[in-house]
C-alpha cells in the first residue's frame, strides 16, 4: 500500500503519462475495494489520502474512524454485530439508519452517495434555501425534523428521534451543545470538511458518511470519479504556459474579503491552472484587505471571482467601489459571480467546480462549456 | 461643653476652612452664619465625621468625635443636609423609623419602644399627621419637618442642621425656628445650624458664629450683633443691619425731593415703599424711640430727629422746615398726633403741596389743606 | 402586603410548571413522575434532562439578575441602574468575543469560564474604583465608562471577523438559557443561592441607603465597607448570570421597578425577596415564549424579556403615575 501511495503522489505531480496513470488509480480503486473484503487482521494504511481531518482504517469486521476534534484525536470503532474486544475507541453500530446533521454541507456529502435517507433530522430552522429537493420534500412532510438553528437546537425532538448519530460541525461558539448532548448521551461525531485545504480533501469527506452508513463503496466510486477529473483538467492545462491571474475576492462596507494562499480557493485556482493573485498570504479562511490593496494586485488580474450572488452586474460593483471600474477586467468585462447553490451543491462536485474555473482561464482549451456555477457579469 | 471644635481645619484637596473654634452648651442653639462658599456646609460635614479633618479635634460630650465608629456617633450626633432624596414609596413614619438605625437588629425590626421614640419625634416637630403621607407627596417644608424628626429619633445629644429653613414657604420658615427652639428646651439637645440668612439667626440662636472665607470672624450673643460686622460679613452696600429690628433694611440714596412726616409706625410702609423703588426722600421730625426712626435711619437719606418722650423743640423744627423747602412734595402718613409731636402739624402747614394719608373729615378736624390720598396712589404720585 | 406575597410565590411556582410543561414534545407532570420513579420514560427523560434544567435555570438565573439590579438601583439612586452599568456585561463580552471572533480563548475554559473570568476582571477593576472614588456618582460615572472602553475593544474585533463568526458572537451577546445542563444548574444553585441570602442580609443598610450616602452615616452605616459589599455581590450575580446565559437585557432593569410598583414600598426587607421571585417569573415566563414564537427557530430571550418588559413596565408606570 505504501509503494501505491507514492505512486500517486508521483502521478498527481507528473502529468506526462496520463493514460497510464489512469489505468492505475483504476487498479489501485479496485484493490482497495478488494482489500475491504478480504479479511486481514493486518492494520491497513488508511485510505483517506487527501483529507487532513480524518482517517479510515479497513479492519475484519469492523472499521477504524478517527476524527480531528478540536485539537484532538478522536477514535470511533465502527462494528457491525458487537464491538471487537481489546480495541480503544468509542463504538459505533453501523450501518447507520438514523442521523440527525447540523448543516447543508452534510446533506450535499450524503446527498453524494445517495444517503439522505438516512436522515431524520435536521438543524435547519429555515435560515437559508436548500438546493436538494428530495429533502426539501421530505422536510416539508415532516419526514425530516426540522430541530430548529445549531445553537440553539430542540433538544426535545432529537431525544425523541433517538438519533443514531448527530454529526456536528465545531465552532468556538457551540460548545454548549456539545455540553448538552454529552449530557444527553447522544453520540455525535465532528464533520470537518469546512477545514480542509485542498478542495479535494473536502471532497474525500464523503468517505466519512461512506464509513458510517456502509457505503464505502460508493463514497470511493464518487471520490475517485471526482478525483479523475480533477487530474485530467489538471492534465489538460498543464500545457499552458502563462496562466492567467485571478482575482478571488468580496467587497463589503469597505473592506475586501481574500482567501488565503494555503487554503482550498488557492489550490483550486491551481487546480484549474491559473495562478491566484494573493497567494503568498499564508494561512487560511480569509484575510481583509483594504481597496487600495486590491486595486493594486487587481490591476495585473485577468479573470476576478467575485464570491456572492448579490453582485449581480457589473454595475453592483461599480456601485460598490467606483474605482473597480479601471481595472482590466472590469473593462474586458471578465468579472463572475457565484451562482446561490454554489455554497451546497459546489462542494457536492467540486470537480465541475474545477472545470468551469479552468473553462473560464482557458477558454480555447474547453469549447462550448459553459461554466455550471459561475455567472459571467455584464 | 457638650460640642467643642478646636482648631478645625478641613476641605476636600485644599483647605477649605482653617482654625475654627467654637463651642456648644446643651441647650443652646449655635448659629453659624456667612455668606454662599464660606465653607459652612463642609464645617457641619467636618463635625459630623462625613469629612475627615486635616487639622484638629471635634470633641464630643468629650470624645474625639473621629475615633468613634459610624454606629456609637449615630447615637450622639444627627444631622439634616440640603440633599434631596428620592425615598420611593417610604411614609412619613418609616423615614422618621430609619433615625432608630443605631438601636434596632440587624433586620431594622421596630420595637414598641422604638415607635414610642418616633412617634414622640413626630410629636416634637409638629408632625404626627404625616406619619402615614407618603414622604414623596410632602411640601418641602413637611419633608424639613420629617427629617428633622429622623434625627431626632437618633436620640442624639447634638443636632446638626445645615441650612434648615432655606428654600422654605413662609409658614415652615417661622415654624421650623420654633420647632427648633422647642427641641433645645424640652430635650436639652445642643443645636447647631447655618444659615445664610441673619435675621432667622438672629430670632432663634443664642449664639452666632461668623465665618467668611474660611475662618471665624466674630462670634458672640446674637443680641450683640453689629451691623458693621455684618457689612462687612457681606460686604453688602445696599443694605444696612439693624440689630434692633433685627432686620435688613435697604439704605437710601440720592437727592430727596420728597419729605415724609411720620410717627407712631405710620410711616414704616410709606418709608419702605419709597426705598424699595429708589425714591429719595427726608423724614423729620421723628422721636428717637418711634420705630420710624428705626427704619427712616437706614432708608432716608435725611432725617431730623428729637429726643425721646420729649416734645419738639424750635431747633429741630427749624431743621424740618429746611428740609421742607427743598423738597417739591410732603407726604403726611396720618400719624397720631400727640402732645410731643403736635408741632409737626406746623410742618406739615409750611409745605406747598401736601399729600395725606387721613380722611378728608379728619383733615378738617386738625384744619390742615392737603390732598387726599391712598397708599396705594402713593407711588404713582411720588414717582412723577 | 402577606397575600400579595403568597399570590406572588404561588405564581412563581406555576410558572416553573408551566416552563417543565411547555415543549415541542408532548410530555405531561405523569411521564416525569414516571421517569423518577425509574420507568423507562422517554417523555420523562425529556422533562427531566431538557425542560426542568433549563426553567429552573431561567428561574435561578432571573432572579439573581433582579436584585442586582435592585442592588445597584438603591445604591446610586438611579432607577435606571441595572445590572449591566458598572461595565460587567461589557467585559464578559468582550472576553467571549476573543474566544469566538478572535479565537483567543483559553483552553478548557470555554466560553462559559472566559466570560465569567472576564466579569470577575470587569469587579475587580471595579472594586478597586470603589475603594478611590468619594460617593457613589463618581463609582456610577467611572463603570459606565469602563463599560465603554471594553465595548470599543469588542467592536474592534467585530470590526476584523469573518461575517459568520460575528452572527454566533452576536447571537450569545442577546442571551440564552438553551442547553443549560445540570452541571451548569449545580454551580448556579451554590453560587446564586448564598449570594442572594447575603443580598437580603444587607436590607437595613440598603434601607439607610435611600437617604444617600451621607445621611447613611450619619446614621451609623459603614459605608465603606456597605460600598464594596454591594459592589461585590451584584457584579458576581451578574457574572454569574452571564457566563451561562449571556447578556439579558431589562430583566435587571424593569423588575424592581415592577416590585415597588406592585408592593407599593421601598422597604427592602419586602423589595428584596418580592425582586428574585419576579425575576424568576419573568424570566422564566420570557424563556417559554422564546421557544414558542418562531418553533422552530428559538429567539434569544432578551428579545423577549424586552419585548414583553416594556410595554408592562409603561403601562405600570402611566398607571400609578410613579416609579
Amino acid at each position: 500500500m505504501i509503494i501505491a501511495e507514492r505512486f500517486l503522489k508521483s502521478t498527481s505531480l507528473d502529468l506526462k503519462s496520463m493514460k497510464f496513470d489512469k489505468v492505475l488509480l483504476v487498479l489501485l480503486a479496485l484493490a482497495l475495494l478488494g482489500c475491504t473484503q478480504h479479511s486481514s487482521d493486518q492494520v491497513e494504511h488508511g485510505i483517506v489520502k487527501f483529507a487532513k481531518n480524518f482517517q479510515i482504517e479497513f479492519h475484519d469486521g469492523y472499521k477504524i474512524l478517527k476524527v480531528k476534534e478540536d485539537e484532538t484525536w478522536k477514535t470511533y470503532i465502527l462494528y457491525y454485530d458487537k464491538p471487537p474486544e481489546g480495541v480503544e475507541g468509542i463504538p459505533i453500530k453501523i450501518p447507520i439508519k438514523r442521523m440527525v446533521v447540523m448543516s447543508s454541507t452534510h446533506i450535499a456529502q450524503l446527498e453524494a452517495i445517495n444517503g439522505t435517507d438516512a436522515v431524520v433530522g435536521f438543524m435547519y430552522g429555515g435560515r437559508y434555501k436548500l438546493y436538494f429537493p428530495d429533502v426539501v420534500e421530505r422536510l416539508e412532510k415532516g419526514e425530516i425534523v426540522d430541530l430548529g438553528s445549531p445553537n440553539a437546537p430542540d433538544y426535545e425532538k432529537l431525544i425523541e428521534l433517538n438519533p443514531d448519530i448527530v454529526i456536528i460541525y465545531v465552532t468556538s461558539s457551540n460548545e454548549k451543545v456539545r455540553e448538552k448532548l454529552r449530557e444527553l448521551g447522544i453520540n455525535y461525531i465532528v464533520d470537518s470538511e469546512w477545514l480542509e485545504n485542498d478542495p479535494l480533501g473536502r471532497a474525500e469527506w464523503v468517505k466519512f458518511f461512506g464509513a458510517l452508513l456502509d457505503k464505502d463503496e460508493e463514497a470511493e466510486e464518487y471520490f475517485n470519479r471526482i478525483v479523475k477529473n480533477v487530474e485530467e483538467i489538471e492534465e489538460a492545462v498543464s500545457s499552458v504556459e502563462e496562466k492567467p491571474n485571478v482575482l478571488w475576492a468580496l467587497i463589503y462596507k469597505g473592506r475586501v474579503y481574500v482567501p488565503r494562499g494555503d487554503g482550498y480557493v488557492a489550490k483550486m485556482i491551481e487546480y484549474a491552472g491559473g495562478d491566484y493573485l494573493f497567494k503568498d498570504v499564508n494561512g487560511t479562511g480569509s484575510e481583509i484587505i483594504n481597496i487600495e490593496d486590491l486595486l493594486l494586485k487587481g490591476q495585473k488580474a485577468d479573470v476576478m471571482i467575485y464570491s456572492s450572488y448579490y453582485v449581480k452586474s457589473l454595475d453592483d460593483i461599480k456601485r460598490k467601489e467606483p474605482r473597480m471600474a479601471d481595472l482590466k477586467v472590469f473593462k474586458e468585462r471578465k468579472i463572475y459571480n457565484i451562482t446561490p447553490d454554489y455554497w451546497q451543491l459546489g462542494l457536492l462536485h467540486p470537480d465541475i467546480v474545477i472545470r468551469d474555473l479552468a473553462a473560464i482561464l482557458h477558454p480555447e482549451l474547453f469549447k462550448d462549456y459553459e461554466p455550471r456555477f459561475f455567472v459571467r457579469l455584464t | 461643653m457638650m460640642l467643642e471644635v478646636s482648631k478645625l481645619s478641613a476641605g476636600y484637596s485644599n483647605a477649605v476652612l482653617a482654625g475654627i473654634d467654637l463651642n456648644v452648651e446643651r441647650g443652646e442653639i449655635l448659629g453659624i452664619i456667612g455668606p454662599n462658599g464660606s465653607g459652612k456646609s463642609t464645617l457641619l460635614k467636618t463635625i459630623s465625621a462625613i469629612l475627615k479633618p486635616m487639622n484638629g479635634v471635634v470633641y464630643l460630650d468629650g470624645k474625639n468625635v473621629h475615633k468613634l465608629k459610624p454606629s456609637e456617633l449615630a447615637k450622639e450626633l444627627a444631622i439634616t443636609t440640603t440633599n434631596r432624596s428620592d425615598v420611593g414609596f417610604l411614609t412619613g413614619f418609616e423615614v422618621v423609623s430609619l433615625g432608630r438605625y443605631p438601636y434596632t437588629d440587624a433586620f431594622g425590626r421596630l420595637s414598641e419602644r422604638d415607635v414610642e421614640i418616633v412617634m414622640e419625634a413626630l410629636r416634637l416637630v409638629n408632625a404626627e399627621y404625616l406619619a402615614d403621607k407618603p414622604f414623596s407627596e410632602m411640601s418641602d417644608g413637611e419633608k424639613q419637618k420629617i427629617m428633622i424628626a429622623r434625627a431626632l429619633a437618633q436620640q442624639p445629644k447634638v443636632l446638626l442642621l445645615d441650612e434648615p429653613t432655606s428654600f422654605l414657604d413662609a409658614k415652615h420658615r417661622v415654624e421650623i425656628p420654633l420647632i427648633l427652639r422647642r427641641i433645645a428646651n424640652e430635650k436639652g439637645i445642643a443645636i447647631v445650624l447655618t444659615t445664610h440668612d441673619i435675621e432667622l439667626a438672629v430670632r432663634i440662636c443664642d449664639r452666632i458664629v461668623m465665618v467668611k472665607d474660611g475662618r471665624v470672624v466674630a462670634e458672640g450673643y446674637a443680641e450683640d450683633l453689629d451691623s458693621e460686622i455684618v457689612k462687612e460679613l457681606y460686604g453688602i452696600g445696599v443694605a444696612e443691619f439693624d440689630p434692633f429690628l433685627g432686620t435688613f433694611e435697604l439704605k437710601g440714596e440720592g437727592r430727596a425731593k420728597i419729605h415724609v412726616v411720620c410717627g407712631g409706625g405710620s410711616g414704616a410702609r410709606v418709608m419702605r415703599l419709597l426705598t424699595k423703588n429708589r425714591i429719595p426722600f427726608t423724614a423729620g421730625v421723628i422721636h428717637e424711640n418711634d420705630i420710624d426712626f428705626y427704619i427712616a435711619k437706614h432708608c432716608a437719606v435725611g432725617v431730623v430727629k428729637e429726643r425721646p418722650y420729649e416734645e419738639i423743640r424750635d431747633e429741630t423744627l427749624e431743621d424740618a422746615f429746611r428740609l421742607v423747602e427743598n423738597c417739591d412734595l410732603v407726604v403726611d402718613t396720618g400719624f397720631p398726633i400727640g402732645k410731643i409731636n403736635a408741632r409737626n402739624l406746623e410742618v406739615l402747614r409750611t409745605a406747598k403741596r401736601v399729600y395725606s394719608l387721613r380722611s378728608k373729615k379728619e383733615l378738617e378736624k386738625i384744619d390742615l389743606d392737603a390732598e387726599v390720598i391712598r397708599m396705594a396712589d402713593l407711588l404713582k404720585i411720588c414717582k412723577y | 402586603m402577606r397575600i400579595k406575597f403568597v399570590i406572588l410565590s404561588f405564581i412563581s411556582i406555576i410558572s416553573i410548571f408551566v416552563g417543565i410543561l411547555a415543549g415541542s414534545v408532548h410530555a405531561s407532570i405523569h411521564d416525569l413522575y414516571d421517569y423518577l420513579k425509574g420507568k423507562q420514560d422517554v417523555r420523562g427523560y425529556i422533562i427531566w434532562e431538557v425542560r426542568v434544567p433549563r426553567t429552573l435555570g431561567a428561574f435561578l438565573g432571573g432572579a439573581c439578575l433582579a436584585v442586582s439590579g435592585l442592588l445597584l438601583q438603591t445604591y446610586f439612586r438611579n432607577p435606571l441602574a441595572g445590572p449591566y452599568v458598572l461595565g460587567i456585561s461589557s467585559a464578559a463580552s468582550l472576553a467571549v468575543a476573543l474566544c469566538i471572533l478572535a479565537g483567543m480563548g483559553i483552553h478548557n475554559v470555554g466560553i462559559v469560564g472566559s466570560a465569567f473570568l472576564g466579569s470577575m476582571l470587569a469587579t475587580v477593576l471595579i472594586l478597586c474604583l470603589a475603594t478611590k472614588v468619594r460617593n457613589a456618582v463618581t463609582l456610577l460615572v467611572a463603570g459606565l465608562m469602563l463599560g465603554y472602553l471594553f465595548s470599543a475593544f469588542e467592536k474592534i474585533l467585530i470590526t476584523l471577523a469573518e461575517s459568520q463568526k460575528v452572527h454566533q458572537f452576536i447571537l450569545w451577546t442577546f442571551g440564552s438559557f438553551s442547553g443549560i445542563t445540570w452541571d451548569n444548574l449545580e454551580l448556579i444553585t451554590i453560587l446564586g443561592i448564598p449570594a442572594m441570602m447575603l443580598v437580603f442580609t444587607l436590607s437595613k443598610p440598603l434601607n439607610a441607603l435611600l437617604l444617600g450616602e451621607e445621611y447613611a452615616r450619619s446614621m451609623g452605616v459603614n459605608v465603606k465597607a456597605v460600598r464594596m459589599v454591594i459592589v461585590t455581590l451584584s457584579s458576581f450575580l451578574t457574572s454569574l448570570v452571564t457566563a451561562f446565559a449571556g447578556i439579558v437585557a431589562f430583566v435587571g432593569l424593569a423588575t424592581p421597578h415592577m416590585a415597588r410598583l406592585l408592593f407599593r414600598t421601598s422597604d427592602h426587607r419586602i423589595l428584596i425577596p418580592t425582586t428574585i421571585l419576579l425575576g424568576a417569573i419573568v424570566t422564566v415566563l420570557c424563556d417559554i415564549i422564546s421557544r414558542i414564537l418562531l418553533y422552530p427557530v428559538e429567539l434569544p430571550v432578551s428579545v423577549v424579556t424586552s419585548m414583553f418588559g416594556a410595554p408592562i413596565v409603561i403601562y405600570l408606570v402611566i398607571k400609578r403615575r410613579r416609579v
